[in-house]
């Protein structure tokens, strides 16, 4: 078992020997590059679903503004303060840090993890694109509240979505990646352009005079929908911050900052927060709020900005979708190195086009997407813990990687046990991680320091 | 000098099909146009950004692959 283990592991550092070495200084990129990528990242299909979810949860104009700063904000300063300084210290990713602190087998777990994680989120693209195409065929898409496909028709629309987009992501990502580039800027203009032009059906007068009444009494009402729990400053706040907590706080954006020259280019993450997210959730709640308070992302954008939502609406489904089913490939290729690029990408485009149909991937999109943060958050603190405080409190570092263990076990215990806790906590599911990454921090410190002791 | 100019005239052509579409959503909010004009324009507008953004995209690589 051990050996093959090992030879599993040896595998996969084949796969990522191309990122072995630290990032050499001759590479290291502008803030302007940062400033780029953050910004095309961070509008995605996905948030015609969130700044929706928003309306529906019957947030309040005010608490939805003072959440989005705050919590924006705060992932804003968890990239520079977490994230950037560690990658920037050891020029590494994730993956060949965490294979020093815990060991190739659980770098392998995380990994397998991760791409399961990035299936369904990718499934949620892909769901999200069917709404559009069902538009066009006169297809019901499932209502709030649905957890299975709701018909043949709903189901083959979304197979041959899937199919369609993993047949382009086996073909050729880096050119796929080049034009989904192009699509960022387009895309953001849509969500800003779909916003104005739906405000006179809102009632919202040219002068702008009204803007805010309506905002406060048609739009983000503080009235939930029927079925959806209320939410409030805090929720959306957390959310803000927790939205991509796999790459600030679990630190899977190392891969991104290792290229900064300084660990302050984490700052540049804002232009992905607030023209990205921020501005993107607000136009969304505008256009939900003007289908009737409909989850429907393809009449939202249809409504909106006519055939071009539509088709922007699939686009941003597709490039969100394309490099996240190249990374689950990439991930789940551990489990048989021996499998070309192409043949694992059509596995984990198989097996996300089958997720896809099941509408409560998207439907509920938002506790899915803290739950994507909470899994992989405690391996952030090891690493944090491993990072910063083990020197100063004398503890050996990367011992894993010294003595060649394949587990660190520590670590998989502290993984597993803040997940147990983490589950158990008596709070709301957004607000579990904070405690979670600190109780990760505390025990992994403190079992190695026993440890040293013994 | 011919790929730089190419490059450049692709470049403003795809960023004046950008501005075009937020215009034309605001004179649509304006009240100026109606919904359907609103729309179609959106749409080609749309279409240029793509085309000459791609052709800017191809100009850029080819004149950096001669240099």
């Amino acid at each position: 078992m051990r050996e093959k283990i090992a030879r599993a592991a040896r595998a996969m550092d084949k796969l990522y020997e191309f990122d072995r070495e630290p990032v050499a200084i001759g590479k290291l990129q502008s803030g302007g590059k940062f400033a780029a990528l953050f910004a095309g990242e961070h509008v995605a299909a996905t948030e015609f679903v969130i700044g929706g979810f928003f309306v529906l949860h019957g947030i309040t104009a005010w608490d939805l503004l003072l959440g989005l700063l705050i919590g924006n904000l705060l992932a804003v300063l968890s990239w520079t303060f977490i994230c950037a300084p560690i990658a920037v210290r050891t020029r590494l990713t994730l993956y060949w840090y965490l294979r020093k602190i815990a060991g190739p087998g659980v770098t392998m777990i995380y990994n397998i993890a991760n791409a399961f994680l990035y299936c369904i989120l990718a499934g949620a693209m892909i769901s999200v694109s069917s709404t559009a195409v069902s538009l066009l065929f006169g297809i019901s898409v499932p209502g709030l509240g649905q957890m299975l496909p709701t018909g043949a028709d709903w189901v083959a629309v979304t197979l041959a979505i899937g199919v369609t987009f993993t047949v382009l992501a086996v073909l050729g990502f880096e050119k796929l990646s080049r034009f989904a580039a192009l699509a960022s800027p387009w895309i953001f203009v849509v969500f800003v352009a779909g916003a104005v032009a739906v405000l006179p059906k809102l009632g919202v007068r040219p002068d702008l005079g009204n803007l805010l009444e309506v905002s406060r009494t048609a739009v983000w009402n503080g009235v939930a929908v029927s079925g959806q729990e209320k939410f409030g400053l805090a929720h959306v706040l957390f959310f803000a911050w927790f939205c991509n907590l796999a790459m600030h706080v679990g630190l899977s954006d190392m891969a991104v900052f290792r290229y900064a020259k300084r660990w302050t280019y984490g700052l540049y993450s804002a232009f992905g927060m607030f023209p990205g997210h921020m501005l993107a959730w607000l136009a969304s709640g505008f256009m939900v709020a003007a289908v009737g308070r409909e989850m429907h992302p393809g009449l939202m954008a249809y409504e909106a900005v006519g055939a071009a939502g539509v088709f922007c609406v699939v686009l941003a489904g597709w490039t969100t979708a394309n490099p996240t089913l190249y990374r689950a490939g990439l991930a789940l290729q551990t489990i048989s190195p021996d499998w070309p690029r192409w043949k694992i990408t059509a596995v984990a485009g198989a097996l996300t086009s089958v997720l896809a149909c099941f509408p409560v991937f998207f439907l509920k999109l938002l506790d899915y997407v803290a739950v994507y943060g909470l899994i992989l958050m405690p391996v952030g603190a090891v690493v944090f813990a491993e990072h910063w405080l083990f020197p100063l409190l004398k503890i050996e570092q990367y011992q894993a990687g010294k003595k060649g263990w394949i587990f660190n076990w520590t670590v998989l215990v502290v993984w597993l046990g803040t997940l147990a806790i983490c589950f158990a906590l008596p709070v709301h599911l957004y607000f579990r991680w904070l405690p979670g990454w600190f109780i990760a921090l505390g025990a992994y410190t403190a079992l190695m320091a026993a440890r040293r002791r013994r | 000098m011919k790929r730089r100019l190419l490059k450049n005239l692709s470049g403003g052509l795809a960023l004046a099909g950008l501005a075009s579409c937020l215009a034309v959503a605001i004179f649509y909010f304006l009240g100026c146009i109606s919904e359907g004009a609103y729309k179609t324009i959106f749409l080609l507008a749309s279409a240029a950004w793509f085309v000459f953004a791609i052709l800017r995209t191809a100009a850029a690589g080819k004149s950096e692959g001669s240099q």
